[in-house]
């Protein structure tokens, strides 16, 4: 598959895990966040590293035969889903849901993308009523320390529109 | 909506099969506004000075 130019950016929503302001990637299991499995597994010693703040890095494959992100028959990438659930899930205290922005060689899938880069836009002002540990602020903090806005849902949307192309295909619930 | 019960698995990767492939350019980064500079805090309003009481 040869890749398509397209003169904008991939606008997409997404949720990490999110300790201390940062933004990880990862998954959720039985009510806890599990950040990055593939790369807990290939090198089980190496620091999990957040979504950088600073600077944009470019989306890694942990497959043990690995090739450049994102390859279309693999999952890796920085993953996004084209729209935002009318209701997110939060399925652990740790969740953040937002809005990224993603350029480079991007897989277009169904319901969503994995792009060689991508860039947190803005987060959606939601807490976990469990969020014991960081008090419900979680999504505040990182929205300070990603420098990005902390929107409704509606907001959300709307400041995405802003940043790039807003596919209008139904997300999963 | 908090998450699904017990014994599940929410993998964000979770997005169909593969359509196309694009590549699309990078985003020109919104610049961020600049703090508006502080103002020096205005003074007190001045109370109104008391009138002399004029002489006998």
């Amino acid at each position: 598959m040869s890749a398509e130019p397209v003169a904008q950016p991939l606008v997409g929503f997404r949720r990490w895990g999110c300790k201390r302001g940062g933004l990880y990637s990862g998954i959720f299991v039985s009510g806890r966040f599990v950040p990055n499995p593939a790369l807990g597994m290939v090198a089980p010693r190496t620091a999990q590293l957040p979504w950088p703040t600073d600077h944009d890095r470019a989306a890694k494959c942990f497959a043990l035969r690995g090739h450049e992100a994102p390859y279309r028959d693999c999952n890796c990438g920085w993953a996004a889903y084209y729209s935002l659930p009318e209701e997110p899930e939060l399925p652990a205290p740790e969740c953040v849901w937002g809005a990224v922005v993603a350029w480079g060689t991007i897989v277009e899938c169904e319901t969503g993308f994995r792009a060689r880069f991508a860039r947190p836009l803005a987060l959606l002002d939601r807490k976990h009523p469990d969020d014991i540990r960081e008090q419900g602020r979680r999504a505040t903090i990182a929205a300070e320390a990603y420098a990005i806005p902390l929107l409704e849902l509606d907001e959300l949307i709307a400041y995405a529109g802003w940043h790039g192309e807003v596919r209008d295909v139904r997300t999963p619930p | 909506m908090l998450g699904p019960g017990p014994n599940t698995i929410s993998v964000m990767g979770d997005i169909g099969k593969p359509i196309r492939e694009t590549e699309r350019p990078e985003p020109v980064r919104t610049p961020v506004p600049e703090p508006e500079p502080q103002r020096a805090p205005s003074p007190p309003p001045r109370e109104p000075e008391p009138l002399k009481a004029r002489g006998a």
